[in-house]
């Protein structure tokens, strides 16, 4: 479910005042220029991997940097590559922004002398103008969050001139980029020295287009990565003043797949928003990286209401390209639109294999049920809960999976959903081994649970939410009983067949493994 | 400043009678008399609340005798927000740490201490225990995102059935009647839940489309339905026949609410004597007399009123708030 009330914030008491940011008065600098695009930034805390420093100097509005959350203070700060004298700081906070915060300069990146100080800041864009302060770092010094989430910049722009002289040209393009190993988890990556007229200090490499690391050879290994999965790098050199290269042309690299030959398939949901469009983007990128066999979704894939034309305008055109090889389900968002969108987007072969919103299909030693829990939230079993009885008992595969929208038990925001019971009590009935859902925007591994969700190591089941495939993250998880693992971050669920044991890995959006889980042996 | 508690407590043995406010340490604290006792909830005749006098014990769980509600009060070390009791139990939803709002829920025996304890989202704002103690509701406030709705907030409101330990962190889910016809909604909150003796029916409010509505759920089948709309925080009386609620009066200004009950055969609604605004969920001493704590001046007291709109309201315990019946039903 998609709520107004995405993430959390404390905007108690008196209604922020307006920020007063200076307005230029009289002598503007000569040749003011913008001095911080793709310098080196430092920060205090960054809130994920895909939310550095490095993005809110990248000339992008639409990626930013974040700090960790609900702590203060926090700072970015921008090394301009030599001395400067800066005019103006623009800064575009995101919904994270500060109330009170400085701007400081450094010559020496140790020693900072505060050049503004804004208070009751209201977020937006603050244009600081009229200054002129010599240095050659600018730090963005947050010392009061106007929201219960840390300091977040779209961007940080650094105007002004560089005084001195100094080296402002960047050195030439890393040549040569290849993959000299690979492992189930690593990928070890060289290239050929870049040229620059005073010297080269060290390379950033990025992969699926964010910086991972920074190395001062020609070469890096990449660790701690998904198995089985291509992933696209490249580097780029940067010199003591900071400049910093254009990227390297690019290589593809593919971990090694992990143990047995097993069948893979991918499983998440509540995907497609129009609002965060790079979310999903990311998502079906590492889908792609994967190559799974079948990709399953636990509901909610399209926004708001699931039609036709959001269908093939947003999600169509990321995760549509697996869509020959997709097993869906909807969510109470395809509901909103009768399930229309759904069945047209997808047709009936993949909606409605078998004439109505739920079916089941097999592989390998696999039997999976793929169920459509919107009505049973209605107080709707109907005909659902006899076709599924028949279905599982005429059942002859080793092993049994569910997957639909609305989990019976969770930790998330909804919690524990009593008029999902009887679809879980089939499945304890039928000795189902796992079940997976959206719904709330997290990711959480629960241990097999019974039929009032008590662990039952011998005959419960085992499930997992897997809501983070591309809509906002919902954050508050109280962890009920049985939960082994939990978190909000955005990725999917690599699930691994092996015979009658199984295995899974969440990946997160840049690449890393943010869980695994199994191998498990069905019963 | 336990050495003015100390002294004063001398003081009201010795007979004074006393209500002053001590100005220390750049904040005011208020003194009050205190009984050296521990409080018990299954003492009878006793009314157990949170200590709002202004000082270091305040937030704590407290109790007076019925027959001086004025006089010295018990005091113990639990802190809560909102403070619930039934047959010798009590629930305790105080404030937890954490980088976003966030609070437990405490359920504690007789004498205070913790048998369960679950952690919970938001700030506390109403805590219930079915008349035996079976069953255990609270709600808390979540405030909103700050993308589209800087500021709002939603309510969640949460069931645990201590029988089975089955936790309902959020009912928002259970399937709703709105006037007889199947509503689902996401806009939907819920608060301030009562439950009848029997551990199956309970009452509560739910907002959706901008409108409130008093329900009546069952908490067996997990079905919910509408009864009226413009009925919140309901509190059920012993007796089962009766709802004390707040009405809202007027959209804004200074006194939106206006406490009544309802008599569930008839659906026939009694303005309570009391015409200030109460934004409590009150609570039934006897099927003839509510308390509930006013906040005003600086300070919150507990007062009383009779339950058929007769009389006039009475301060029962001054510097008080969440008024709960210590041996009520089912003790």
């Amino acid at each position: 479910m998609s709520r107004r009330f995405i993430r959390w914030a404390v905007v108690l008491g008196a209604v922020p005042v307006l920020a007063t940011p200076l307005v230029a008065s009289g002598t503007a600098a000569a040749a003011e220029s913008l001095l911080s695009q793709n310098k080196p930034t430092t920060t205090s805390s960054t809130e994920d991997a895909t939310l550095s420093g490095a993005l809110a100097v990248d000339g992008s509005a639409t990626t930013r940097w974040a700090s960790a959350e609900g702590a203060d203070p926090q700072w970015i700060a921008v090394d301009l590559g030599g001395p400067a004298t800066v005019t103006r700081v623009k800064l575009s906070w995101e919904a994270a922004y500060a109330e009170d915060y400085r701007v400081e300069t450094s010559n020496d990146g140790t020693t900072w002398t505060t050049r503004k100080t804004v208070t009751g800041g209201d977020g937006g864009t603050d244009e600081i103008a009229g200054l002129s302060a010599s240095g050659r770092y600018v730090r963005v010094h947050g010392t009061k969050r106007a929201t219960a989430y840390g300091y977040s910049l779209w961007e940080l722009e650094v105007y002004g001139s560089r005084t001195g002289g100094g080296d402002v040209t960047p050195p030439t393009a890393p040549t040569g980029l290849a993959v000299t190993a690979s492992t189930t988890d690593s990928v070890t990556l060289a290239w050929q020295a870049a040229q620059d007229d005073v010297g080269v200090t060290g390379y950033e490499v990025l992969r699926n287009g964010n910086v991972v690391a920074t190395s001062a050879t020609t070469g890096y290994a990449d660790t701690g990565l998904a198995s089985g999965t291509t992933f696209t790098y490249t580097v780029r050199a940067r010199d003591a003043a900071g400049n910093l290269s254009s990227a390297s042309a690019p290589v593809q690299a593919s971990t090694q797949p992990g143990s047995g030959n097993g069948i893979v398939l991918v499983v998440a949901g509540d995907i497609a928003k129009r609002e965060v469009p790079s979310e999903h983007t990311q998502t079906a990128k590492l889908v792609e990286g994967i190559k799974p066999q079948h990709v399953l979704t636990v509901g909610d894939n399209q926004y708001d209401n699931g039609t036709l034309e959001e269908y093939l305008t947003y999600y169509d055109k990321t995760w549509g390209k697996f869509k020959a090889i997709t097993r869906p389900t909807p969510g109470n968002h395809e509901w909103y639109d009768k399930l229309n969108g759904y069945k047209s987007y997808f047709g009936n072969a993949i909606a409605t294999p078998q004439g109505k919103p739920y079916y089941s299909w097999e592989i390998g030693d696999w039997h999976f049920v793929a169920l459509d829990s919107d009505p049973l939230t209605d107080g709707v079993t109907g005909d659902q809960i006899t076709w599924l009885r028949q279905d599982l008992a005429s059942n002859t595969k080793a092993c049994v999976a569910g997957y639909w929208h609305h989990p019976r038990f969770n930790s998330g925001q909804y919690g524990d959903l009593k008029p999902i019971a009887p679809f879980w009590d089939e499945l304890l009935k039928a000795k189902a081994d796992v079940v997976f859902s959206g719904h709330d925007h997290h990711y959480e591994r629960i241990k097999p649970l019974n039929a009032s969700g008590k662990v039952d190591e011998a005959n419960g089941i085992r499930s997992a939410i897997v809501g983070i495939g591309g809509d906002n993250l919902y954050t508050q998880i109280k962890p009920r009983v049985g939960v082994e693992k939990s978190f909000a971050k955005h990725g999917v669920m690599k699930l691994t067949l092996s015979g009658r044991s199984y295995s899974w890995e969440i990946i997160g959006i840049d690449g890393k493994v943010l869980d695994k889980a199994g191998p498990y042996t069905c019963r | 400043m336990k050495i003015l508690i100390a002294l004063v407590t001398t003081l009201v043995l010795a007979g004074a009678a006393v209500f002053y406010t001590v100005h220390a340490a750049g904040r005011d604290v208020v003194v009050v008399p205190v009984d050296p006792a521990a409080v018990d909830l299954t003492t009878p005749g006793r009314l157990v609340f949170r200590n709002e006098a202004a000082g270091p014990d305040q937030g704590a769980v407290a109790s007076v005798s019925l027959d001086d509600p004025a006089g010295p009060r018990r005091l113990s070390s639990l802190r809560c927000g909102r403070f619930a009791v039934s047959a010798g139990t009590g629930l305790c939803l105080a404030d937890a740490p954490g980088p976003l709002p966030s609070a437990v829920a405490l359920v504690v025996d007789a004498r205070l201490a913790e048998i369960n304890r679950t952690a919970v989202a938001g700030v506390p704002n109403r805590a219930r225990l079915s008349p035996d103690g079976a069953l255990a509701a609270w709600t808390t406030f979540v405030t909103g995102d700050s993308y589209s709705t800087p500021g709002s907030f939603s309510t969640r409101a949460a069931m645990l059935d201590r029988r089975d330990g089955q936790l309902a962190s959020n009912i928002e889910g259970i399937v709703l009647r709105v006037a007889g016809e199947r509503h689902s909604a996401e806009d939907l909150n819920y608060w301030g839940v009562t439950f009848a003796a029997d551990n199956r029916t309970f009452y509560a409010t739910v907002s959706t489309g901008g409108r409130t509505y008093l329900v009546r759920g069952d908490f067996d089948t997990w079905q919910a339905e509408t009864l009226r709309e413009n009925a919140e925080c309901p509190s059920l009386s012993p007796d089962g026949t009766r709802v004390a609620f707040k009405k809202r009066v007027q959209q804004d200004g200074a006194r939106p609410w206006r406490e009544h009950v309802l008599d569930l055969a008839t659906m026939k609604e009694t303005p309570l004597a009391e015409t200030r605004s109460i934004d409590d969920q009150v609570a039934w001493l006897d099927d003839r007399t509510l308390a509930y704590a006013l906040p005003g001046d600086g300070r919150t007291d507990i007062w009383t009123v009779r339950a058929d709109g007769s009389g006039s309201p009475r301060l029962l315990v001054p510097h008080a708030s969440s008024p709960a019946l210590s041996a009520s039903a089912g003790a």
